[in-house]
């Protein structure tokens, strides 16, 4: 009987004994609060996937954060960040440039989880549609107005834009199912699986392809933050990322996770979702440096490009923008460093 | 003097009979009906009008059921507190008899603006019944009833809301626009003095529900009649008789 | 008198508005609150004088919207509370019905209706319909069996028929309940437009609202909402106008 009990409880003090690297002492650092507030709703985008991650796995908690979850309806994440109601949200480079450049708003962009643009256009499988020019005669959709990402393929396809229809299509993709569109704006890691599972496949027109400079989604912070609390700023990175590197080694788990968040979404559909950013956030600068890293040499070529094709109205600070100091220490080797 | 409403054997009710077994018949003449609340007189004059269905017995107007007689135009009606229509001036209202139904002929000579005249209106006849007294829209409430000549005449108790003084003027009136043509009135008031004033019979309606016919007074007074009429000692004597078969 | 009265009205109104405006003038420029997050109304009103070409016809479009789904939707109520005025057992099958429409939620409906009808100003006119629909329907059918009951006796021992009564008796008396219904419903008719222009529009108040917001461009935002309400509030006046020369008979008019 003795035997027994000592035997369950090496067996309890084994399976208790931490599995990973060891975690630093939580009475050396004071705990900080801090609200994450995820651009949408609870889906498996991977920037909000890395912090579901690291919740479930107590690294936020490694790193003296405690760390409230939030999601955004209609974009309110964008005005409770700059007011510091939220430390951390996510959002499209593109979009935190044109919040600079248009409002001053104090968003920086911190790590650039979504290394392409994260939008292109679909077509219906079937449809006659093959090339850019094929568009002309044709219903085109833009969800609130017409992007410069479009007016960027009109160009690059020298589409004869007077030949176009442009509708403002709402976010419904079934209008693209019942014919009501021909090419409707997507994103790439969601509609195109929506449709297929509607029984309608699509093919995708994806400005990368063609060249066109975009990046996808960011962890953003405001500038407060980045001026009285960086190091915040970089524990919540770090674990967020170490959330990450778990989530693309063991996705099913990774799901798992997020289905807890987005409950009655459907699996095999979070699960293309996340797939299809895990491919969009890796390139060779991230096989080098991170997953997250950042190139200003992209965010210059964003910039002039949302300011050649109108995406901006005037000329913006990409340093405003973004900042690389937090992701480069972050790793070594490109391999995640763990304090 | 020929029947224009013949009642026989007439029940009539709702939820349970109020009336039963009334028998009545009126010619040419001013029948009042008197009663307590509720003996059932409102229901004999929507019974007289074909309103109302009988349970048992007939009613006959004019010789016809009384639908045909609505149809023919022949049924003045006047109520308690004449609803005028508020988004039409006195003219119009008055006028508004002859714009229904037009398919029946009507005998009326006379014009609205004639009735409204005859009822000492002329200077209201473009104003809207709410800029009325109550015995000023009374008036035009008895217009309009007389505006297409009806052979029958249902009033229920048309003066019963307004005061003394106008009750007074306006039984006058009665009696003076009664004078002139041939017509059967059936006039229900809970006033029995002013029962026997204006009528050749009265006839009581009462009793335990359901209501009967408990008696007939015929007033005697010779007619024309005035006030001082009130004055005499037969007239006591009638309303005396009223009131005790009332009892 | 009422000329006069209305001024009066009107410069009230305006002053209390100016004391609000005022206020947060003051309260924006002390904090330096930023235009994304609430406007000075100076910007505001600034914006609105740049832009007044582009609100001026934006806001008609819209304007058109809901006066024809008002329409539409009033017609409709009319017709079905005439029906349901007419049989008790047909009141009692609409009506029930009628709730129905009432409950759906009409922020999700919008979308389906620019499903179904397109995008161009249907589902726009429809959305705007459909919100006016019930308030016209319960007050059109309780004002037409608000007819005086011994009014319709007496026009019957005339031998009027159905119609008859139906014309001269049962519609003035709706008339005072339709106006007041009116007054709800054209309001909620340029809500509904809105809210269909938000489903997938290029043109109107609600989808400059849209974009604005999207953009983050509060000045322009709440001019447009200014917009709105001006036209609202017009709409309104109108209304009671129209109100006060139709039902110059009605007690309440009299009184006021």
């Amino acid at each position: 009987m003795r035997a027994l009990a000592v035997l369950a409880a090496v067996l309890l003090v084994a399976c208790n004994a931490p599995a990973a690297a060891p975690s630093p002492s939580p009475s050396a650092v004071p705990v900080e609060k801090v609200t994450f507030i995820a651009g949408f709703k609870p889906q498996a985008d991977l920037p909000f996937v890395a912090v579901y991650m690291a919740q479930a796995k107590g690294y936020f908690r490694d790193q003296s954060l405690e760390v409230d979850i939030q999601h955004a309806t209609q974009g309110e994440h964008v005005q409770l960040l700059a007011t510091d109601r939220a430390q951390f949200s996510t959002g499209a480079a593109g979009d935190v440039m044109k919040r600079v450049a248009s409002a001053g708003v104090p968003l920086v962009a911190i790590a650039q989880i979504g290394q392409r643009d994260e939008q292109s256009f679909a077509v219906r499988a079937d449809s006659p549609i093959r090339t850019l020019k094929d568009w002309e005669g044709r219903l085109v959709g833009y969800k609130t107005t017409v992007s410069a990402a479009y007016l960027a393929l009109v160009s690059v396809g020298g589409v004869d834009r007077t030949k176009v229809r442009e509708v403002a299509v709402g976010f419904d993709p079934r209008v693209l199912a019942d014919g009501r569109v021909d090419v409707y704006p997507v994103f790439t890691a969601n509609e195109p699986d929506t449709l297929a599972r509607l029984g309608i496949p699509v093919r995708l027109f994806d400005p990368a392809t063609y060249g066109l400079p975009g990046l996808g989604l960011t962890f953003m912070t405001n500038q407060q933050m980045v001026d009285t609390k960086p190091d915040v700023v970089t524990r919540f990175l770090r674990a967020s990322l170490r959330g990450l590197a778990d989530a693309i080694a063991d996705r099913d788990a990774a799901i798992d996770v997020v289905m807890k968040y987005a409950t009655g979404e459907d699996r095999a559909h979070q699960r293309y979702m996340l797939d299809t950013e895990i491919d969009a956030a890796q390139n060779d600068l991230t096989r080098t440096n991170g997953i997250g890293a950042m190139s200003r040499d992209s965010y210059v070529a964003l910039r002039d490009f949302l300011l050649q094709y109108g995406g901006i109205a005037k000329t913006v600070d990409v340093d405003a923008v973004f900042t690389d100091r937090f992701i480069k220490d972050l790793y070594k080797d490109g391999r995640l460093v763990w304090r | 003097m020929s029947v224009a409403i013949a009642l026989h054997n007439v029940s009539a009710g709702y939820q349970g009979p109020v009336l039963r077994d009334i028998d009545l018949e009126v010619g040419n003449e001013v029948v009042a009906v008197v009663g307590r609340s509720g003996s059932g007189k409102t229901t004999l004059l929507r019974l007289i009008a074909g309103l109302i269905e009988p349970t048992a017995g007939t009613v006959d107007l004019l010789g016809v059921a009384p639908a045909v007689a609505r149809r023919r135009k022949r049924i003045g009606f006047v109520a308690q507190d004449a609803r005028l229509h508020p988004w039409r001036t006195v003219r119009e209202n008055v006028t508004l008899p002859l714009e229904v139904n037009r398919n029946a002929r009507t005998n009326g000579h006379v014009t609205p603006e004639e009735w409204v005249a005859r009822m000492g209106l002329s200077e209201a006849i473009d104003a809207y019944p709410h800029q009325l007294s109550g015995g000023m829209r009374q008036r035009v409430a008895l217009a309009r009833s007389l505006v297409i000549d009806p052979e029958v005449l249902l009033m229920d108790e048309p003066l019963a809301s307004l005061d003394e003084l106008t009750r007074e003027d306006l039984r006058d009136e009665l009696l003076r626009l009664w004078e002139g043509r041939a017509r059967s009135v059936v006039y229900v008031t809970h006033d029995i003095e002013e029962a026997v004033f204006l009528a050749d019979r009265v006839v009581v309606i009462g009793g335990q529900r359901p209501g009967r016919v408990r008696g007939e007074v015929r007033i005697t007074l010779a007619r024309p009649r005035t006030k001082a009429v009130r004055r005499e000692g037969r007239f006591h004597d009638l309303v005396e008789r009223v009131r005790t078969l009332l009892a | 008198m009422t000329a006069r009265r209305t001024l009066v009205d009107l410069s009230v109104a305006l002053a209390a508005i100016a004391g609000i405006a005022l206020v947060l003038e003051l309260w924006t420029r002390a904090l330096r609150v930023p235009s994304y997050l609430l406007p000075a109304p100076s910007a505001v009103v600034a914006r609105m004088a740049t832009d007044a070409g582009l609100l001026a016809r934006e806001g008609s479009i819209t304007l058109g919207e809901a006066a024809a789904g008002f329409v539409l939707g009033t017609g409709i109520a009319f017709a079905l509370a005439t029906a349901m005025a007419w049989s008790r057992p047909l009141e009692r099958t609409l009506f029930p019905l009628a709730i129905l429409v009432k409950l759906t939620p009409i922020i999700a409906i919008a979308p389906l209706f620019t499903l179904w009808f397109g995008f161009g100003t249907a589902p726009k006119v429809a959305i705007a319909a459909l919100i006016t629909f019930f308030p016209m329907l319960v007050n059109s059918f309780v004002g037409l069996r608000s007819a005086d009951l011994q009014e319709v006796a007496f026009l019957q021992t005339l031998g009027a028929s159905g119609r008859e009564i139906f014309r001269h008796l049962r519609v003035p008396s709706a008339l005072p309940y339709l106006f007041s219904g009116a007054r709800i419903s054209l309001n909620l008719a340029l809500i509904g437009a809105v809210i269909g222009e938000w489903t997938g529009a290029d043109r109107g108040l609600g989808r400059v609202i849209f974009v604005a917001n999207a953009n983050l461009d509060l000045t322009i935002l709440f001019g447009a909402v200014l917009v709105l309400a001006a036209i609202g509030i017009a709409a309104n006046a109108l209304v009671g106008a129209a109100e006060r020369r139709v039902l110059h008979w009605h007690p309440i008019a009299v009184a006021t």
